[in-house]
């Protein structure tokens, strides 16, 4: 097969722009967002700065706008298309839009490879609900899950289901329902302040209820940790707070 | 006249030396054996380069006196005249080749219950002994267990007199009844597992597992009873109520996985740099290695993978080190606040003011690693006021920006650093990847001539021409 001159000049043509092509991604509005965080970065006061590197690209000073949280029940189980909307608020990077000369501050508020079930995160330490992901093929062990951290999730699981090799469900707060579903068998795995339901099997599995307290004694601060044992919190480790 | 000088400085000599015969500890370097099918009650140890017959390299006693059960009965002896130095036994069981094996006396009438080395061999009813088996009254009633192997490291800890011994561990699954698995007691102890023979250096599963079985608060306790804590080779910990490593005074850990940690994998105490080689720390509680209790505490991090922590990877205070390491899928900072980050990767740490590399300060060194996909920022200053030698990084796809803080490196890429497949389980670099041949051209600067060109991150293969790959060899250590 030959090219004509003008489909091997239109090739070349195509080249750089595939080199610099840029996700794109459309908001509940429909304006186009184009993931391009590396031009900007915010200030310590919470203006958008130009990137150095990029001082040429952008001529005017642009808005500032957070992450908008999709307008979607919080309650309730999410479709797919849904999901996707919710993930994508989630897990960001930072997005221009040109036309309206906006920049929306990107984030990666949850773990890259966790579906969310529902739009129901709030914060660091609640981080909304989100599906059980079996799927093997992890970054750095090919042989181990792709997703091995659900702290601070709440977390839907199939019943029946039988959860191995090192997945971390660890809570921020004694007793949390954070795992939906029955007949589960966990095998060393981190269930750390989940409340355990009773037709679960714990395979070597960490289950314990914990807090962290600081108490401050003759002036100095100690972030001691502190075990439910017979229902009661007990100490068990105290050690002093260094402050620089 | 001569002969009579000659005389009188060696007579000298040999009253010198007889006092540090007869009060010589079990030495520096008493080897001690540890193994799931040992006994507690056993010797447990042998003198390095002895020449004797090690008898510690085996399950049971070579000879054991006690009331029932025993080679021998419970006839073990020891007089205040002797300084009770002398053992003996009436009904014998002693020979030349138990020279330097440990006895290991459980009990009996005035004797201090301990593990004894075996200095000389007299006759098959007396040995002698490094140091005093009594104190008060002659000894009599002995029981005792002389070679054979320990069942518990804690054992092994409990038995040693000096610092700087050697605990060879054996792969099995090791617990306890009490709050922690071991406690260590003295300074400087080297603790070695092996698989089946000595010096295997296993890996995976064939490494000694300590098990906390969601009870025990700490896997060890590690700070060589209060002051410099140990060496440490070839071992797992999973499934403690509170670190999986606590209290660590300078201790250095190889080839070390701790996992389901309730609180820190490893908490640094007040003061001491720890040092981490080839370490893996999966999955805890709070941050995955911590040593924020003073101001000196740092940790020196070499080849490890920090992963899945509820908090931060790496969070410490002191001179602290990142080098040729991975620290992802954190719910907080991969690495906060050490002093040198060389050639390491940050991947997927999430959060809403997660960063992959946080507070990096005026005089610190950051060059050729990879922020990738993290929460916040890749890199994050604590001040802006000087610029750290903070060059020949990748900073692509974090939540906000590459860097922040910070004064851009004159040879940073904001490129997707374009590794494999990394949601599909290959995060070595591909052909066409700005990390390739990027690194810092430190062989510019210091002479040399030849191809030491390195890549950003830690896949370190040169890519076959064509292949598009990178190849096996610049995996990251799978522990």
């Amino acid at each position: 097969m030959k090219l004509r001159w003008i489909e091997v000049l239109l090739i070349l043509m195509a080249v750089p722009m595939l080199c610099f092509a840029k996700d794109k991604v459309k908001d509940k509005n429909n304006v186009e967002w184009e993931v391009v965080p590396e031009y900007y970065y915010i200030n310590d006061k919470g203006k958008v700065k130009k990137n150095p590197l990029y001082k040429d690209y952008i001529k005017e000073e642009w808005s500032f706008d957070k992450i908008a949280k999709p307008d979607i029940n919080e309650t309730l189980l999410l479709t797919p298309d849904q999901s996707e909307e919710v993930r994508l608020a989630l897990w960001n990077t930072g997005l221009v839009d040109k036309v309206n000369k906006k920049y929306k501050e990107g984030r990666k508020l949850i773990h890259k490879e966790l579906k969310p079930a529902k739009n129901d995160y709030k914060n660091d330490k609640d981080r909304g609900t989100v599906y059980y992901n079996p799927e093997i093929g992890n970054p750095f062990d090919p042989t181990k899950k792709k997703a091995r951290n659900y702290s601070f999730h709440k977390v839907i699981i199939p019943d029946g289901t039988i959860v191995e090799e090192e997945i971390n469900f660890s809570q921020a707060e004694p007793h949390t329902d954070a795992i939906i579903g029955e007949n589960l068998t966990f095998r060393r795995c981190n269930l750390v302040n989940v409340e355990i339901h009773p037709s679960w099997i714990l395979d070597n599995s960490l289950s314990v209820h914990r807090r962290i307290v600081f108490k401050e004694v003759e002036g100095i601060t100690y972030r001691c940790s502190e075990i439910e044992q017979q229902g009661v919190f007990n100490e068990i480790d105290c050690a002093e707070v260094y402050t620089e | 006249m001569k002969l009579i000088v000659q005389k009188f400085i060696l007579s000298s000599f040999l009253l010198l030396l007889i006092p540090s015969l007869c009060f010589a500890l079990l030495p520096y370097d008493t080897i001690w054996e540890v193994r799931t099918t040992g006994n507690d009650n056993n010797g447990g140890g042998y003198d390095n380069g002895g020449a004797g017959t090690d008898y510690s390299q085996q399950d049971a006693a070579q000879e054991d006196w006690c009331a029932a059960g025993c080679n021998q009965t419970n006839d073990l002896a020891s007089t205040s005249a002797s300084s009770w130095l002398t053992l003996t036994s009436a009904a014998g069981g002693f020979t030349a080749v138990m020279v330097d094996n440990l006895i290991h006396i459980t009990a009996g009438t005035n004797f201090t219950a301990g593990h004894y080395e075996v200095t000389a061999y007299t006759n098959a009813n007396t040995v002698t002994l490094d140091r005093a088996c009594g104190s008060v009254g002659d000894a009599s009633a002995g029981t005792g267990y002389l070679g054979g192997a320990l069942a518990t490291p804690q054992a092994a800890a409990d038995g040693m007199v000096e610092r700087s011994n050697y605990v060879f561990i054996k792969a099995g699954t090791y617990t306890s009844a009490a709050a922690q698995i071991l406690d260590e007691k003295q300074r400087y102890v080297n603790w070695i597992g092996y698989n089946a023979t000595r010096g295997d250096n296993p890996h995976g599963t064939d490494r000694p597992f300590f098990n906390g079985e969601g009870a025990r608060n700490y896997g060890i306790i590690a700070d060589g009873n209060g002051s410099t804590g140990g060496s440490w080779y070839n071992f797992r910990i999973d499934n403690c109520v509170d670190d999986c490593v606590n209290n660590i005074k300078s201790g250095n850990f190889y080839n070390f996985k701790v996992s389901n940690c309730g609180d820190y994998g490893f908490d640094g105490a007040t003061s001491g740099n720890l040092h981490a080689y080839f370490v893996e720390v999966a999955t805890s509680t709070d941050d995955a290695l911590d040593s924020t209790g003073g101001s000196g505490s740092g940790f020196q991090t070499y080849w490890s993978y920090i992963h899945d922590s509820s908090a931060y990877g790496l969070n410490v205070n002191g001179d602290s080190d990142f080098i040729y390491s991975v620290v992802e899928s954190n719910a907080g900072d991969g690495v906060e606040d050490s002093f040198r980050i060389i050639n390491s990767i940050a991947y997927n740490n999430t959060g809403g003011t997660s960063q992959g590399f946080d507070e990096i300060g005026s005089t610190n060194l950051c060059i050729g690693s990879i922020a990738h996909d993290n929460g916040q920022y890749g890199f994050r200053g604590e001040t802006a006021v000087f610029k750290p030698l903070f060059n020949y990084n990748i900073y692509e796809g974090n939540g906000t920006a590459g860097t922040n803080g910070l004064t851009a490196g004159d040879n940073d890429s904001t490129s997707d650093p374009l590794f494999n497949q990394p949601g599909s389980g290959d995060f070595t670099i591909t052909a066409g990847s700005p990390a390739l041949d990027a690194s810092f051209p430190y062989w510019e600067w210091v002479g040399l001539t030849g191809d030491y060109k390195q890549n950003i991150g830690i896949d370190q293969d040169d890519l076959t021409v064509g292949g598009g790959g990178g190849g096996s060899a610049g995996h990251v250590v799978v522990f």
